[in-house]
C-alpha cells in the first residue's frame, strides 16, 4: 500500500486554439499524505486553478497520472479509470470553489444544492434520509438547518461559502480541492471559514489541496506548500522550511512582497524585473531567468530539472545549492 | 478649520440612502482629518461606508444619497466646504480631479475600452492644465514614465485591453496624479492585483507621495497594506469610526474589541502557528433601522448589558492621538486591551 493518498505524476495540460498552444500546466509532480494540507501558491495565470481542476478530473489533463489510493488500499490512476469506477471514486475527491456568489445556482434552494451530490451518487436514497443528512451537515458547517428551504440570495458571502463546503462534504469525501475558498470574503469572515476548514479536517480526517494567492492564509493552513510559476512547479517543501529558507529565487521574491500586518517589521522587497511572460511564448531555458536577479548563462539555455534536493524538498533551479536566499524568521508569537 | 496644517477635515458626516425597505444609515457621524503629507488609512469590512465617505469628499455620490455634515477642504482659494458647493458647479470642478483625485478599485473597469489610454489621461490635463494638445500629450507621457510604464510613447496610443492589470493600475495612478493633486484618495488600489505587483504599486504611491508632497487617504480592508503604507489609521464599523490612532499604536495596542478582532483574525507569517485564528462571530448587520446603542453590540465579546445596548459610546482619548469609542474601554482604563488568545 502506498504511503500517499494522492500522487500526482508528470501532469500536463495544454490548450490549443488557432495553432497556438498554451501550456497551462507543465510536468507537475507531487505527493500528498492522508490528512495533510498541501497549499499551492502563485500569481494569477500561473495555472493553479487548472491544476486543481485536472486533479478532480473536472477538465481532462493532456497527459500524466493522478494515483489515488482508495479506502480499500487499492491504487487507481484517477485520470485513466473507466466510467463506472470513476463514478464510484469521484465521491472521494470533491471541490470547493472560489466565488461563493457564482458557484451556487440561484434557482435552487439550499437543500437542493446540498443534496444534489447525494441524488447523483445514491439515486435510491429516500428523500427523507437526504433531508436528514443535509440538516446534519448544515449543523456541522455552522448553518441553521431551518434555513435550508431558502434560496442562495438570502445568504451572505461567508454563509454561501459554508453552503459550498456542505455540498462538498455531504458524500463523505476523503480529499477536498479548495480553490481560493476565502479570497472573496472579508477578513473577519475569512478567519471563520479557515477555522471551520481546520476543525472539519481534524474531525473527519480530510486531506486538502488548498489553492490560493494569499501567502499568509496558505502559511497558516498548510503542512506543505508548492509554488507555481508559469505552469511549472518551481518549489515544493514543508511550510516552515519553504517560508524560512526558500530555495528558488521566485519564492524569495514572492515572500518578500507579502505585506506583513505589523508596522514594526521592516520589509526588504526583492524587486522582480518586468512582467510575467506570455505563457503562449515562454522564455528559453528557465522560465524565470528574465526576471531573476541570480541568473547565469546556463539559466538562459537549459531548463532546470525539478529535483529532490533534500528529503521532501523539491526545487527547479540550477543554483539552488549555492544561493543563500532570505525568508521569514520564525519566532515566538508577540503579544498583541 | 481648527487645525491649520490639515488638508481636509471631515466633521460629523452622515450619509443616508433611501431604499424601498427604509432608510439605510450608511455613514453615521464620521469625523476625521488628514494633515499635509500624511497618509491616513481607513480600514473596515465591506459595507461599512468607507467608499461612500471617499466619494463624498469628491462630491460624486449618487444623488439618492442624502449627505449632511461638513467636509472642509483647504483648497487653493482658501477653505471651502465641499458639501455646500453645487455638485456640478465650476468650483467643485476646479477641485475634483485637480486638487483632489481618486484611484479606484478595479483598474479593468475604470477605463473606457473605446478610447486610448493617452486619450483618457489627457482628459484631465486638458481640463485643468492646458488646452494645447501637444503640450498635454507631453505632460501625460511624462507622468506615464514617472509611474513606471515602459515605452510610454507607444503605450500612450494603445487601448486598455492591451494593458495587463498592473499596468492599467499604473495608468490609473498616472491619471490621478497628472494634475499634481493635494489629496489623493486611493480606494483599495491593490485589491485586484497579485502580491508582487501590489508591492510595486504601493512603493510607487509612497515614492510619488514624497516627491509631490501630497496627502493620501488610503482605503482598504487589508491590514497588511495599511501597516506598510499609513501614518495613522481609522477603523470603521457600520458607518462609524470606532478607533483612530497612530499606526503602531493601533497594531500593537488596539483598544476597541472590533479592532482587536480584526487584527487577531489575520495570520502573521513568521509568528508561531496558532491552531485557530481569532474570529469575530456573526456578520456585519445591515444598517437599516439600527437599534440604539453600540453598533458592534451583538458581535462584541466585552459587551456590558444595560450600557452598550442602550447608549452609543462617545469617543474617548486613551493615548496621544489615540481615540476609541467603546464603553468597555472607558470602564477599564489602564488595562492593556482585551484578552483574545
Amino acid at each position: 500500500m502506498s504511503d500517499y493518498i494522492l500522487e500526482i505524476k508528470n501532469l500536463y495540460k495544454e490548450y490549443t486554439s488557432k495553432n497556438i498552444t498554451v501550456k497551462a500546466v507543465t510536468d507537475i509532480s507531487f505527493n500528498i499524505k492522508k490528512g495533510e494540507t498541501v497549499g499551492i501558491v502563485g500569481e494569477s495565470g500561473c495555472g493553479k486553478t487548472t491544476l486543481g481542476r485536472c486533479i478532480v478530473r473536472g477538465i481532462p489533463a493532456t497527459s500524466g497520472q493522478v494515483l489515488y489510493t482508495a479506502e480499500d488500499g487499492v491504487t487507481y490512476d484517477f485520470l485513466n479509470i473507466d466510467k463506472k469506477k470513476l463514478k464510484e471514486l469521484r465521491k472521494d475527491i470533491q471541490m470547493i470553489f472560489q466565488d461563493p456568489y457564482s458557484s451556487l445556482d440561484p434557482r435552487m434552494t439550499v437543500l437542493n444544492i446540498i443534496t444534489e451530490p447525494l441524488k447523483a451518487n445514491f439515486p435510491k436514497m429516500k428523500k427523507s434520509e437526504m433531508e436528514l443528512r443535509a440538516a446534519e451537515i448544515a449543523e456541522k458547517v455552522g448553518l441553521n438547518p431551518s434555513y435550508l428551504k431558502r434560496y442562495p440570495h438570502a445568504f451572505s458571502g461567508g454563509q454561501r461559502q459554508r453552503i459550498g463546503i456542505a455540498r462538498a462534504l455531504i458524500i463523505n469525501p476523503r480529499i477536498i480541492v479548495c480553490d481560493e475558498p476565502v479570497s472573496a470574503l472579508d477578513v473577519s469572515i475569512q478567519a471563520q471559514v479557515i477555522n471551520l476548514l481546520k476543525d472539519l479536517q481534524r474531525e473527519l480526517g480530510l486531506t486538502y489541496i488548498f489553492i490560493s494567492h494569499d501567502l499568509s492564509v496558505v502559511e497558516h493552513i498548510s503542512d506543505k506548500v508548492g509554488v507555481m510559476y508559469l505552469g511549472k512547479m518551481v518549489e515544493f517543501a514543508e511550510t516552515e522550511a519553504l517560508f524560512s529558507k526558500p530555495l528558488h529565487p521566485y519564492t524569495e521574491a514572492l515572500l518578500s512582497s507579502v505585506p506583513v500586518a505589523d508596522p514594526t517589521v521592516k520589509m526588504n522587497r526583492i524587486p522582480l524585473k518586468g512582467e510575467i511572460p506570455n505563457p503562449a511564448n515562454p522564455p528559453s531555458g528557465c522560465y524565470f531567468h528574465e526576471r531573476c536577479s541570480y541568473c547565469v548563462d546556463k539559466c538562459t539555455k537549459v531548463a532546470p530539472e525539478y529535483r529532490e534536493i533534500e528529503k521532501d524538498r523539491f526545487v527547479a533551479c540550477h543554483r539552488a545549492e549555492e544561493l543563500k536566499l532570505k525568508g521569514f524568521t520564525y519566532d515566538e508569537p508577540k503579544a498583541i | 478649520m481648527d487645525r491649520k496644517e490639515s488638508i481636509v477635515q471631515v466633521n460629523n458626516l452622515h450619509i443616508n440612502i433611501k431604499m424601498d425597505e427604509g432608510i439605510l444609515t450608511a455613514v453615521r457621524g464620521v469625523t476625521f482629518h488628514i494633515d499635509r503629507g500624511e497618509t491616513l488609512g481607513l480600514v473596515g469590512e465591506s459595507g461599512c461606508g468607507k467608499s461612500l465617505t471617499c466619494k463624498a469628499i469628491l462630491a460624486i455620490n449618487d444623488p439618492k444619497c442624502s449627505t449632511s455634515g461638513e467636509i472642509l477642504f483647504n483648497s487653493d482659494d482658501g477653505v471651502v466646504d465641499i458639501l455646500r458647493l453645487p455638485p456640478k458647479g465650476s468650483e467643485i470642478r476646479n477641485i475634483r480631479g485637480k486638487q483632489i483625485s481618486m484611484i479606484f478599485q478595479e483598474p479593468m473597469v475604470c477605463f473606457s475600452p473605446l478610447y486610448t489610454i493617452g486619450n483618457q489621461i489627457n482628459e484631465c490635463t486638458r481640463l485643468h492644465i492646458t488646452k494645447d494638445k501637444k503640450k498635454s500629450r507631453e505632460i501625460s507621457i511624462e507622468m506615464m514614465k514617472k509611474v513606471g510604464i515602459a515605452n510610454a510613447e507607444k503605450r500612450y496610443d494603445q487601448y486598455p485591453h492591451e494593458f495587463s492589470g498592473g499596468m492599467l493600475q499604473r495608468a490609473l495612478i498616472a491619471m490621478a496624479l497628472v494634475c499634481n493633486p493635494k489629496l489623493l484618495i486611493a480606494d483599495e488600489p491593490t485589491t485586484a492585483l497579485d502580491v508582487t505587483i501590489q508591492a510595486q504599486i504601493l512603493e510607487l504611491i509612497k515614492e510619488l507621495q514624497k516627491e509631490l508632497k501630497m496627502s493620501v487617504l488610503f482605503v482598504t480592508h487589508d491590514l497588511g497594506t495599511v501597516a506598510r503604507m499609513c501614518d495613522r489609521v481609522a477603523v470603521m464599523y457600520l458607518g462609524k469610526i470606532v478607533e483612530t490612532g497612530p499606526v503602531e499604536e493601533i497594531y500593537l495596542s488596539p483598544k476597541h474589541p472590533y479592532t482587536i478582532g480584526l487584527i487577531g483574525s489575520v495570520h502573521k507569517i513568521g509568528s508561531k502557528r496558532k491552531e485557530r485564528l481569532y474570529s469575530i462571530e456573526g456578520t456585519v448587520p445591515l444598517a437599516l433601522n439600527l437599534p440604539a446603542g453600540c453598533g458592534f453590540y451583538d458581535r462584541c465579546q466585552c459587551r456590558i448589558d444595560g450600557v452598550c445596548n442602550v447608549k452609543e459610546p462617545e469617543p474617548v482619548e486613551v493615548g496621544p492621538n489615540h481615540v476609541v469609542s467603546c464603553h468597555a474601554v472607558g470602564q477599564k482604563t489602564g488595562e492593556e486591551g482585551h484578552d483574545i488568545e
